[in-house]
Formats: C-alpha cells, structure tokens, sequence
C-alpha cells in the first residue's frame, strides 16, 4: 500500500504542491540551511564591549540588516538562513567609538568567534 | 490521474493523515476592513495576540521525526505585521528548522520588512490584490491599500528567496478585470496566481457582490482554464474550495481533495485547535493549546474531518459525485446549515 501511496504522489505531485491550493493559505515554505554563532567581541586591550550592533548582508539583495547587539560580556549571537552555494556571512560590526568592521565569517562549524574592534581615529 | 485511482490515494493520506501545514492565526488585528473578510477582523480586536511563547509550547509536542519534509507553519491573521514581534517568531520557527511564511495584505510590506523577515527566515509568502485599482480599494476599504499593495508584490515577486504567490477574491465586482489583473501581475512578475470565491461566512455572509452568479463562475473556470493551456509564465490556479466536475482536473494542478484536518491544522488565537482558520471553530475545534496536547488532539482528533459520511445529508444526500467531493470544503460546513453554504459543482453545471 505504501508503494502505491509513493507512487500516486509521485504522479500527482501532491505533496510539493497541495499547498498551492489552499484556499486560505501560501505556498509551501522553504528550507533553509541555517548558520548558528556566537561573537565574541572585544577591544584591542581584550575588553568585553556592551552594546555592539551586528549587522548581516543580505546576500541577495546585498543591504545590511541588524541581527543583534552585543551584552555586557560582548557575546552577540546570530542564527540567519544562509545560501550554502555561498557559505560566507558578511557581517558589519558599529559601535561608538570604535571603526566600523566589515569582516566576512567562513568558518561555518559554530561557536563562538572572537572578534577585535579598533579604536576609532 | 483518473478520479479511482486519486480516491484511493485521498483515503491513503486520510488514514495516515500527516502534519504538514500548521496555521497560526497570530492577531486577529487589521489595518484594512476588507468586505470580505471571514474573521471580521478589526483594528481593535477584542482577542489580545497569543504570546509567542505560548504557539511554541503546541509546536513543540510535535516531534522532530514526525515533521514530514515540507512542514510548513503559515503565521495568519488578521494581519500579521502587526505583530511587532514577528522577526522573533521567525528566528523562533528557524530555530527548530520549521519553515514559515504568512499571508499578508502587503499594507506595511517594503524592502526593509522583506530584509528583515528572510533573515528571520521567512521563505514563502502569499499577498492578496483583490482587483485593479478602484475594485481593490473598495474590497480592502482603503483608499490607498492598491498602490501598496502593488508595491509589496513588485517587491516579493523580485526575491527568489520567496515561494511567493498573489491570491485574488474573485466577486461581482472584479469579475470583468480578471484579464486586467493577469496582465498588471505578469508584468509585476508574479509566477503564481491563485484565485478562489467567497464563501459567505463573516462579513462576506450578507453582502450580495461577493458572491459570483453561476454564469460568471463557470466564466472564472474558462478563464483559468484558458490561462492554464496558454503557455504563459504565470501559473493560474483555483483554490481548493470545492469540487468543480468537468473543471476539477483542469484549473487545478491536482483534483479537489479538501486536507483540512487531514494534513492542515490551526492554532486560533484563543488557542483553539482547529483545520484551516476559516472552519467553522464553534463546531468544528478539537480542543485547545491551553488545556490538551496540541500533537495528541492531531493524531487522535479531526474524526470529522477523517470520516465524511456525516457530510452525506442536504443537497449532498443524493448527489452522485459525492464519492469525489465528500461534501466540498470543510469551510462550507457551519453548525446550523443542513447542508454545503455553496456547491460550485451545482453552480457550474
């Protein structure tokens, strides 16, 4: 039974595309591959900073978007849907006082990635 | 497929009946009084927005290997960019690698909403264009909601990051714009349209336009009919509000098979359990969030939904498609009818 179950959705498409007719509701969703880190950031004398605002580029329209802001231990996490054709996050890195940082994360295994800001000039 | 073989498939996905498209009607908040809407929504609801904590807490008795590939969570509404939380609904579904989209109205959608939401992971989406310009307006009772709403799909349809589709209420009112509107969306570049008739429930129940005369529906069933064998790049469909005879095979991509309770679920914003929001939720909840096991209520609730035979009664008692329609939609179900609100098949032919 269970093959013919496979074999009619496979023949009717049914399952990709039911959705599509639901009266009420949108098109089945997409799964997204997802990148999970931690940022660990600091000034050049080691020093946790409060307050950093993490921003992603949206790698398909290429604008910066925040995603969040560093605690008074300087951990910001981001969790973002990313394109594993392109398996790189920009991200941009603005706090007062400090030169803005664009740097690019390739390290896709997690954790926590330590991140320097210099002092603005 | 031939109309045995698809009922013998229907009763297989019935029997297993898997979880794949959760809705969560979030606000019942609207910036709009659209003419038709089911929910009577309003700009001051009287329900308050459930707590995100709270819709997570349900989806979190499914478990992980029970979600089938395609899973979706559809947030609902009202309308859902009310709700300012809502990129943190969207980290929260990404999180447990659940998909979600939502339908809109397109009012407050631009660039940066769009930004923010596929980086919350957002990865379908449906916005409702109810006509050209005047027709829209006066559907959505918004001077301005047209131009927006325009402006949302120019935005979507630009993104493929998007399974992205325009849903049209087709009326009396629209009726003689629909090839306005096929030009206006392929020329937004919009690959899906998706058409469906009012049912009459909420304030569409009283309100004569919305309701299509039987010639002009079985002229909306030529219309798609005709989109469907052009070979146009748009794809032209009709909604699975009922089963439709002659037509059922051809403006849809597959034959009328009503899954609400079979595959679709809701989470309503009293935190009722029901199938799609616009199901008669008197008569048709299975429990609520609040006191039952949201994934127990699915496995072992929706009996109504499983087993038809109930539905054989009214204009449905001698019908001899009913072994194809099973009484329509469960939409066109409500406590006190004997009987389907509407019968496009009866309409049609």
């Amino acid at each position: 039974m269970k093959a013919l179950h496979n074999l009619l959705k496979g023949m009717s498409l049914t399952t990709a595309l039911f959705v599509f007719q639901s009266c009420y509701g949108m098109p089945q969703g997409l799964r997204n591959d997802l990148f999970e880190a931690n940022l660990k950031l600091e000034d050049s004398r080691g020093n946790a900073l409060d307050g950093v605002r993490v921003s992603v580029r949206n790698d398909w329209t290429s604008d910066w978007v925040e995603q969040a802001r560093s605690d008074g231990s300087g951990n910001a996490g981001i969790l973002i849907p990313y394109n594993p054709q392109n398996a790189f996050v920009d991200i941009r890195l603005e706090a007062e006082g400090f030169a803005t940082k664009d740097t690019t994360i390739t390290d896709m295994s997690g954790g926590d990635i330590k991140i320097v800001l210099k002092d603005a000039r | 497929m031939g109309k045995a073989l698809f009922r013998i498939f229907r009763d297989y996905e019935t029997r297993i009946h898997e979880l794949n498209y959760l809705f969560w009607e979030c606000t019942t908040r609207c910036n709009l009084h659209c003419r038709h809407c089911g929910s009577d929504c309003t700009v001051n609801s009287r329900e308050k927005d459930m707590p995100l904590d709270d819709f997570l807490r349900a989806v979190d008795t499914i478990p992980a290997g029970h979600r089938p590939e395609g899973f979706s969570v559809v947030l609902t509404g009202g309308e859902p960019l009310l709700r300012p939380d809502i990129t943190e609904i969207g980290k929260a579904l990404m999180k447990r690698n659940m998909p979600w989209g939502m339908v809109s109205n397109g009012y407050f959608y631009d660039r940066a909403a769009q930004d923010r939401l596929l980086l919350a992971g957002m990865s379908a989406l449906t916005i409702s264009l109810d006509g050209l310009e005047e027709s829209h307006n006066w559907m959505r009772g918004s001077g301005n909601s047209f131009q927006r709403a325009v402006s949302a799909v120019r935005t979507a349809a630009s993104c493929n990051r998007l399974n992205f589709d325009v849903v049209t209420c087709v009326n009396r009112r629209n009726y003689h714009e629909l090839e306005g509107i096929r030009v206006l969306l392929e020329s937004l570049g919009v690959k899906q349209w998706r058409l469906f008739t009012i049912i009459p429930i909420g304030r569409a129940a009283n309100d004569p336009m919305m309701k299509l005369e039987p010639s002009e529906l079985k002229g909306l069933m030529d219309f798609i009919e005709g989109c469907r064998g052009s070979g146009r790049p748009m794809a032209v469909t009709f909604s699975c509000e009922g089963y439709l005879g002659r037509y059922d095979n051809t403006v849809r991509r597959n034959r009328f098979f009503c899954r609400a309770g079979i595959n679709i679920a809701s989470v309503l914003i009293d935190g009722r359990i029901c199938a799609c929001p616009n199901v008669d939720r008197d008569t048709f909840s299975e429990g609520s969030v609040y006191t039952d096991n949201f994934y127990e209520v699915w496995n072992s609730g929706f009996s109504r939904f499983r087993d038809r035979s109930w539905a054989r009664k009214g204009i449905c008692a001698g019908c001899r498609e009913f072994r194809n329609c099973l009484g329509g939609g469960m939409h066109n179900w409500h406590a006190a009818s004997e009987g389907p609100l509407t019968c496009h098949y009866r309409d049609i032919s």
